[in-house]
């Protein structure tokens, strides 16, 4: 733990408060249950530049989406709680915010877009108005002509994000858009405070292909624009492959490897990140090696009851007899740059 | 919108031909009949002969039955054969009094149910749930009319509220004041059917998506309860609504005796014991159609509310 400190307090220098818009060390938060307290994400680090595309990966389970609710506060308390950590938008600790600051910094400053549009707009409410809602929950005291405005620039964020007829649309209430449609207006809520930070959920694991990358289009798109930092949490390679700058690979709460797209999905350095791109299919002929799926054998740990050492130990093609993998948590570590780290004991020894 | 009120008619046709041939059959079936209650117990058989050769009841029972629905189909309910009033005049002389009763036990419930609910959904698993799931349990465990008892007996006789009969609408003050207890009795365990109810629809609605987008876009808290979780939450509500005042005009039944108010409830209790047919059959009839018209007044009302209903 302590090693942790120290290589952090070295390597804040490198990376500067202008250009990382987010910022997250060692976020560790845990659920308590019936059968004992559960860390759901343990020690995680990492930063998001402006601009650029974070893709985190892993299995369900692993950490990913309660990374992301620990960021907006969304955690359910109890039986949640972030019991550590620092979250940074822009130099500003959103973990240190009281209730009422963090409200303003949700959706102001990070914004999120969710797996499944269609449970999660309010039936009840008509588009446009949902939209409104989210840029005028960041005024005080909205005046008519607030009001009015946002209404207004909730048809413009509409049209922004490639909906038809939005005036029409804005008026129509969530059932009666198509899947694709209410994913856009998801980014349209989410984009509407010009957040520094949106969290993009498995945004396009409920629509069909064709719609999953128009949504993608659009995210770049926006991004190009506004220069927001996406945080794209995604179980699915291809996704990750096409549209982000660099990946985090998450595995029983902890981050296991990380780097730039071309480092982690084209030299993988943790067994983990090797049984992951084994079992995802690719285009290649028939008899090509690769084309086979391999599964990693086994079950992700029990959260209640992790392994002292490294927690994917037990599936591990690499471990062999070996004990330290069984008896000491191994920590990130630079494979061998500080833009690509692996957190496995003999990262050395791991081929694609 | 025509149509929609000739469905409604058949509706409500269908349903008053069932129950008003079932109440006619099955209250003939009962021992006893009105001239031996009229005449007492040790009553000639002459006497009684006569009189019920008077009130026709010597009829062969499906001409009875005819005369019955022909009158029905004029509007008629009869007259009383207790007294040869007309049954429509005196249940439309009481009905006010009843629809008073369940309309104030019924906001009662609602208010104070959908209120409970809330809080308890709000504050899931802690103290205040836990407080409002007992109180909520105690009061689903005591009838209406037991309820009633102890409001008389620790509200009404130490406050020197008066516990029965009703005032006249046009003096507010005093028939407000005789409806209240009435009215509170029933609305209690009505309040904690409702919150029962409330509780589970809210904390099912907190856990939705919608709800997570909301509060992820920065919305204060409350306005979170209100637009997002109480506003699709009221839907489910409109029909309990409904089911509740139906329950209401029944408890009244109970609720009037204790407080000896006139009413619809009480009327068909005396017109049970005394046999008096026709009574009988003109309160079912009356019952049923404000039951009717009440589930007809709640799908409108969802139609409304839903715009997922609305036909675009």
């Amino acid at each position: 733990m302590t090693d942790v400190t120290e290589s952090e307090i070295q390597e804040r220098p490198q990376t500067p408060a202008s250009d990382g818009c987010l910022s997250v060390r060692n976020l560790t938060t845990v659920f308590t249950t019936k059968r004992g307290t559960v860390a759901a994400v343990t020690d995680v680090n990492f930063d998001l530049r402006a601009g650029e595309t974070l893709g985190i990966v892993g299995e369900s389970g692993s950490g990913k989406s309660v990374t992301a609710m620990s960021i907006l506060g969304l955690i359910p308390r109890p039986p949640g709680k972030v019991v550590s950590g620092e979250i940074r938008v822009d130099g500003k600790n959103l973990l240190a915010l009281d209730r009422r600051s963090l409200r303003a910094a949700s959706g102001s400053d990070v914004a999120m877009i969710f797996q499944d549009p269609m449970t999660s707009l309010n039936p009840v409410h008509r588009i446009g108005a949902q939209i409104a809602e989210g840029i005028l929950a960041h005024q005080r005291r909205p005046s008519k002509a607030d009001k009015e405005a946002a209404r207004r620039r909730a048809v413009e964020l509409l049209a922004a994000v490639g909906v038809p007829a939005p005036e029409r649309r804005a008026r129509q209430y969530p059932h009666e858009l198509s899947g694709g449609m209410r994913q856009r207006v998801m980014i349209a809520m989410a984009m509407s405070c010009d957040p520094k930070v949106l969290i993009a959920d498995e945004p396009t694991t409920a629509l069909d292909a064709t719609i999953q990358a128009q949504i993608m289009r659009l995210l770049r798109e926006v991004q190009r624009r506004t220069n927001v930092g996406i945080m794209l949490i995604t179980h699915d390679i291809g996704l990750v492959a096409q549209n982000v700058d660099r990946v985090m690979v998450m595995y029983a709460g902890r981050v296991v490897e990380m780097g730039t797209v071309e480092e982690v999905l084209g030299n993988p350095k943790h067994p983990y990140t090797v049984g992951l791109l084994r079992c995802t299919p690719s285009r290649l002929p028939a008899d090509s090696v690769r084309r086979r799926l391999t599964p990693i054998h086994g079950l992700p740990p029990n959260p209640t009851d992790l392994p002292p050492g490294c927690s994917f130990a037990p599936r591990c093609e690499l471990r062999g007899d070996r004990e330290r993998c069984l008896l000491e948590q191994p920590e990130l570590r630079p494979a061998p740059t500080d833009d690509h780290r692996s957190a496995c004991h003999f990262l050395e020894e791991v081929t694609p | 919108m025509a149509r929609y009120f000739l469905k409604l008619s058949g509706r409500l046709l269908l349903t008053l031909a069932v129950v008003s041939t079932a109440v006619f059959f099955l209250i003939r079936l009962t021992p006893g009949g009105p001239a031996v209650a009229m005449l007492g117990q040790d009553a000639s058989p002459d006497a009684v002969a006569r009189l019920n050769e008077k009130l026709g009841l010597t009829d062969p029972l499906l001409l009875q039955y005819w005369k019955f629905l022909a009158q029905l189909a004029q509007g008629s309910l009869g007259e009383s054969l207790t007294n040869g009033l007309s049954v429509s005049e005196t249940i439309l002389g009481v009905l006010p009094h009843t629809l008073e009763l369940a309309v104030a036990g019924l906001a009662i419930g609602m208010l104070g149910g959908i209120t409970l609910g809330i809080v308890e959904a709000v504050w899931k698993d802690r103290s205040p749930d836990v407080v409002g799931r007992v109180l909520s349990l105690v009061g689903l465990s005591f009838p209406s009319f037991f309820v009633a008892v102890l409001l008389i007996l620790f509200i009404a006789l130490p406050l020197g509220l008066p516990t029965n009969g009703v005032a006249p609408f046009t003096e507010p003050g005093s028939n407000l004041q005789r409806v209240l207890l009435p009215a509170l009795a029933m609305g209690i365990v009505s309040t904690a059917y409702t919150s029962r109810i409330t509780r589970s629809l809210m904390v099912e609605i907190i856990g939705e998506n919608h709800v997570r987008t909301a509060r992820a876009k920065g919305v204060r808290e409350g306005r979170v309860l209100v637009r997002h979780v109480l506003q699709p939450g009221s839907l489910p509500l409109v029909p309990i609504a409904g089911i509740s005042f139906i329950t209401l005009v029944g408890d009244a039944v109970l609720i009037e005796t204790v407080f000896a108010r006139p009413g619809l409830g009480s009327l068909m209790v005396s017109a049970m014991q005394a046999r008096d047919y026709t009574t009988v059959q003109g309160c079912i009839i009356v019952i049923t159609t404000v039951i009717v018209l009440v589930n007809a007044a709640v799908d409108a009302l969802y139609h409304v509310l839903d715009p997922r209903t609305k036909t675009v």
